[in-house]
């Protein structure tokens, strides 16, 4: 008997629902076992999340090219759920399954142009010429490099003749820690010192790399909400996994805690009215997510050192391959 | 007491802590996909089993089997059948709907088992009582007409073997022509 065919446009919408929806299903599931496993360890949580972010770009399509016979309508009366039932619910005269994917997609869309859009704008204000500091400045962030580059190698840092007060690495093939005068002026020794400790981990990381190459994903996957989502949380992790790291430099928590407080009072929310679609009416919701994230890494810090837990290949292996095996059954 | 010894003693309880906690997450998602897989058949008043398909040739897929269609087809009746639901994957039945070309609810359904003495499943049964009740022959085989009420019409239904599978007819419309319907059903592909 041959096998059932699909027009190549139910095929692709069929192919978006299911894409969608296992990353949502993926996404929940290590969300779940995160919390039931009580990582707290931001490496181990970024290994985790990686293994939900790559489920749509690499899992998904093995599941579909592997075994084609999950697109069988016979399969149906063996898949723990699939979204094609949904096409037989009538609602208001609508496909439910193409109003799904529509939102979904759109959804995606949405949460990816937020960010292009906030990154566009900053691209082309440009980055502000280096500058040069007073002798006092300059002897101030000498002495918070000092106990940083134990090897005298001075790290790649360039000032900026800013009142600003902000601190950030960039650049691809020479990543560089940009700091601002109004930073060198806002924190103390101990805030300073942790604080570049803090961008000297995303420096050993090559994080600028990797949130480019974050972003080019993103753009692939631009249908796909919960991959957007999952994105970003796996860019606060990575702020957290910087914190952990610059304290094991040389920084001090407290000092990082007291550090990412003031800078954040210094400059919180600015960003978000200036940057993104309908700033004016998001801007009070970004703030304040922008503060919880903070809240939870100053938390984070006062507490002593996550541990790391143990097993931790052998939890990977466990959360990709019952991920997989329940998701074989949704179609 | 060794180092080894101790790690041994702290990873047993904390690999089992592990299994205990995968299983619980496993689980529950297993429990929340089968609730969402059932939810559109709750909310369509269908049962799991049943589902609506497309086409004849999707249902023929679906039940491993030619089905039985009627030459004689009236013309007021439009085509292909509005509802085509099939129950029971292979070897299973199917029932195909079909409405007036002028408007107005369903006016004939042909349900048909696909595998020899099985009966048609009792979800295609719709609920309403039976009327009167006599035997008929369909094509010299023994059948039975009854008249019967479905959503508070009287339909007439006949019901027959076909080569030893089930086979029933129900109409809102004349006897005579339900009759001439069932003679003219033949297999797909087959003279």
């Amino acid at each position: 008997m041959p096998r059932p065919t699909m027009a190549p446009s139910t095929l692709t919408v069929d192919l978006l629902a299911q894409g969608i929806f296992h990353s949502l299903v993926a996404a929940l599931f290590i969300e779940a076992l995160v919390r039931s496993w009580a990582v707290e360890h931001p490496a181990q949580r970024v290994a985790l999340r990686l293994v939900a972010l790559a489920y749509p770009l690499l899992v998904f399509p093995a599941l579909v090219l592997l075994f084609p016979q999950r697109g069988d309508e016979a399969f149906r009366d063996a898949a723990l759920l699939s979204g094609r039932r949904w096409r037989d619910v009538p609602f208001l005269g609508l496909d439910l399954y193409l109003v799904f994917v529509i939102c979904l997609a759109a959804a995606g869309l949405l949460l990816l142009l937020i960010d292009v859009v906030a990154l566009l704008r900053t691209l082309r204000r440009g980055r502000p010429p280096p500058g040069r500091l007073d002798a006092p400045r300059t002897a101030a962030l000498d002495a918070a490099l000092a106990p940083l580059s134990p090897g005298g190698d001075r790290p790649p840092v360039v000032c900026l003749d800013r009142d600003l007060p902000s601190l950030f690495c960039a650049g691809v093939r020479r990543p560089t820690i940009y700091v601002t005068r109004g930073a060198i002026d806002l924190l103390d020794a101990g805030e300073l010192r942790a604080a570049l400790a803090h961008e000297l981990a995303h420096l050993g990381r090559r994080d600028p790399a990797r949130s480019w190459v974050m972003l080019g994903l993103r753009c692939a996957m631009w249908w796909n909400p919960t991959f957007q989502v999952l994105a970003r949380a796996l860019a606060r992790d990575a702020e957290r996994l910087a914190d952990e790291r610059g304290v094991g430099l040389g920084g001090d928590r407290l000092a990082l805690a007291s550090a990412l407080l003031k800078l954040h009072r210094a400059t919180g929310g600015l960003d978000a009215r200036r940057t993104l679609l309908f700033g004016g009416a998001l801007a009070g919701t970004l703030r304040r997510a922008r503060s919880q994230d903070l809240e939870g890494r100053v938390r984070a810090l006062i507490e002593p050192a996550p541990a790391l837990l143990p097993l931790p290949w052998l939890r990977l292996g466990l959360a990709a391959t019952s991920m997989t095996g329940l998701l074989y059954f949704v179609t | 007491m060794t180092a080894s010894a101790r790690t041994t003693r702290r990873t047993g309880p904390e690999l089992l802590r592990l299994l205990a906690a995968l299983g619980w997450v496993v689980a529950i998602t297993a429990l929340i996909l089968a609730g969402l897989g059932a939810l559109p058949g709750w909310i369509a008043g269908e049962p799991r089993e049943v589902r609506t398909v497309a086409s004849v040739e999707i249902a023929e897929r679906n039940l491993g089997a030619r089905l039985a269609l009627p030459s004689y087809f009236p013309a007021h009746l439009g085509w292909p059948p509005a509802r085509i639901r099939v129950a029971g994957g292979k070897g299973g039945a199917v029932e195909l709907t079909f409405r007036d070309r002028a408007g107005g609810g369903d006016q004939l359904q042909l349900l048909q088992a696909t595998t020899t003495g099985e009966p048609i499943p009792t979800v295609f049964e719709p609920p309403g009582s039976e009327l009167t009740s006599s035997p008929a022959t369909v094509g010299g085989r023994p059948a039975r007409l009854t008249r019967r009420t479905i959503g508070g019409e009287v339909w007439q239904q006949l019901a027959w073997e076909r080569d030893g599978c089930r086979m029933v007819l129900r109409t809102r419309g004349d006897v005579d022509e339900l009759f001439r319907i069932a003679h003219s059903a033949h297999r797909r592909g087959t003279p």
